[in-house]
């Protein structure tokens, strides 16, 4: 009877074998079609997808595609897969206009035109050298026209290059405001990602917890982002300039949060108000770009390309990280890349372009 | 030993392949159980595993394959008994995952567990009393699935085995 006990016993327990989860979960936020599925051209996507396998478009390393909130697109090359985590290098700093707006929500701020320098007490002696530096306000960060002299479009691998010099140092909200005025607040464009480094500081200040801290409860988490990195300069300020690392999938979400107007399987995350306002052209970059609050949108000029292709608006990470969002075509693009150095005419954007006509 | 007194106990085991339903297409499985018998009643262990991989361009431009697999425990009773014939009643309860893989790696895979329940009836032929050839008839039910683009009801139907079935038994006075 015994051995017949300890039989039956060791029968179930072998079942047990295939209780264990090894293997994850699929993505539960979009349901999947193929291109053909919802009306495109599945023979297309297949030729940019072989273009992408055979490098035309220079270590591309991801591509996802959202349309029709369907996943019609996603595939991973050079190694990577669904679960790589890269860092978006400067394409972090748009989670520093999407954090302001939320602070907006929340009450912590009332106005983008208050000057920054009320909100930055401990660094009143970068304030003192120039009156004008005292005018600085958050919504002339959040366009690159502080006036504030840098120097960020040659390589990164310049020891001319501020953003990285700025890496170099302790504080690196310190460096930034440190730099002297070289035109007046507002008046001129200059690329400025550091700026998002004072912008990091100054949601520290008004909220009192770290920027990601609080990125992380009020857009993460929401959005159901479990795995993310982010590093800080040495006095704990996070890196919203360069430090973000997300896999691909969400940092899509971000995109397609600015595409559903805030809202997120029907719970809002961010105020319709904030992402009207802060994608809309703020000023006329080149004859195909304009600028918002760091998103950038193609001009009139672009819809040669496609039509309507200037309501798309999108954050040009200086590796080829790329987000697009196409609300006339209700898509959002998502492109990773290590292709440094082309600027904002970057492989990325090309293969965008190459795209949007298909979708 | 009072429990076994008078009654006749052995050991089984059972190979063979099953058609039951996959993707809209009867998909061929193979079948292992092996148990114990006492009196007119067995309990065991039942395997089941999809033989081939369906294919299905899951996530654009990939194409995924399917894997199944399933185990458990197997009762049931013997409903009739002669030289050449018996009949049993089987039921197996598994617990099992099917899973949508990306070929050639193994990197991109996304897998459910799944419970599968499946009562059957099986009829042994064969002038051997230790060997006999198994044919079955049942219905597989599946459930607990939650995969993209497939559904509990594309695995549960109708199930048809052919098999071998190997029982030793000795009667204990």
């Amino acid at each position: 009877m015994r051995g017949i006990k300890v039989y039956v016993l060791s029968l179930l327990l072998s079942s047990c074998y295939f209780t264990e989860d090894p293997k994850p979960q699929d993505q539960q936020d979009w349901p999947y079609a193929t291109p053909e599925e919802i009306g495109l051209n599945n023979d297309y996507l297949f030729n940019i997808n072989n273009n992408l396998l055979d490098q035309y478009y220079q270590n591309v390393n991801s591509l996802v595609i959202i349309k029709e909130d369907q996943l019609i697109f996603e595939n991973y090359y050079l190694g990577q897969s669904r679960d790589s985590i890269n860092n978006l290098n400067t394409a972090t700093n748009i989670l520093a206009s999407i954090a302001i707006g939320m602070a907006i929500d929340d009450g912590y701020l009332i106005s983008i035109e208050t000057p920054i320098f009320h909100f930055l007490p401990e660094y009143e002696a970068a304030f003192s050298t120039d009156s004008l530096k005292k005018t600085i306000t958050v919504s002339q960060l959040l366009s690159h026209r502080s006036g504030l002299s840098w120097n960020e479009v040659v390589s990164q691998l310049s020891d001319q290059n501020d953003l990285i010099k700025m890496l170099k140092e302790d504080d690196w909200t310190k460096y930034v405001l440190d730099k002297r005025l070289e035109s007046i607040p507002d008046s001129r464009y200059n690329l400025n990602n550091g700026g998002a480094m004072i912008i990091s500081k100054i949601i520290q200040n008004i909220t009192g917890e770290p920027f990601a801290n609080y990125v992380n409860r009020r857009l993460f988490e929401p959005l159901d982002i479990k795995k993310w990195t982010w590093d800080s300069d040495l006095t704990g300020t996070t890196n919203a300039t360069t430090g973000l690392s997300l896999n691909q999938l969400d940092f899509t979400k971000i995109g397609y949060l600015f595409l559903k107007k805030g809202f997120w399987k029907g719970e809002s995350v961010l105020s319709e108000d904030w992402i009207i306002e802060s994608t809309a052209p703020k000023h006329q970059l080149s004859n195909l770009y304009d600028i918002g609050y760091l998103w950038y949108q193609f001009s009139n000029n672009a819809n040669f390309i496609d039509p309507l292709n200037n309501q798309t608006y999108y954050v040009p990470g200086g590796t080829g990280y790329h987000l697009y969002v196409n609300p006339n075509k209700n898509a959002v693009v998502c492109i990773g890349a290590d292709n440094y150095n082309f600027g904002i005419y970057s492989p990325s954007m090309i293969l965008y372009l190459n795209l949007v006509k298909s979708i | 030993m009072l429990f076994l007194k008078d009654k006749e106990v052995g050991a089984y085991a059972f190979v063979g392949t099953e058609y039951a339903p996959v993707l809209a297409h009867w998909g061929l499985h193979g079948n292992l159980a092996f148990g114990i018998t006492y009196g007119g009643y067995l309990v065991g262990f039942s395997y089941q595993e999809l033989l081939y991989s369906p294919t299905d361009l899951l996530i654009f431009p990939n194409t995924f394959s399917l894997k199944m697999k399933s185990a458990g425990v197997q009762i049931g009773f013997r409903l009739h008994d002669s030289n050449w014939v018996n009949a049993i009643l089987n039921s197996n309860y598994r617990w099992g995952e099917i899973i949508w893989q990306k070929p050639p790696s193994d990197g991109d895979q996304f897998s459910s567990h799944v419970q599968v329940l499946e009562p059957e009836i099986a009829i042994n032929i064969g002038p051997l009393k230790w060997i006999k050839l198994t044919g079955k008839i049942g219905y597989r039910t599946v459930f607990g699935l939650n995969l993209p683009k497939v559904q509990p009801n594309d695995f549960s139907g109708l199930s048809s085995t052919l098999g071998l079935r190997i029982c030793l038994n000795y009667a204990r006075n």
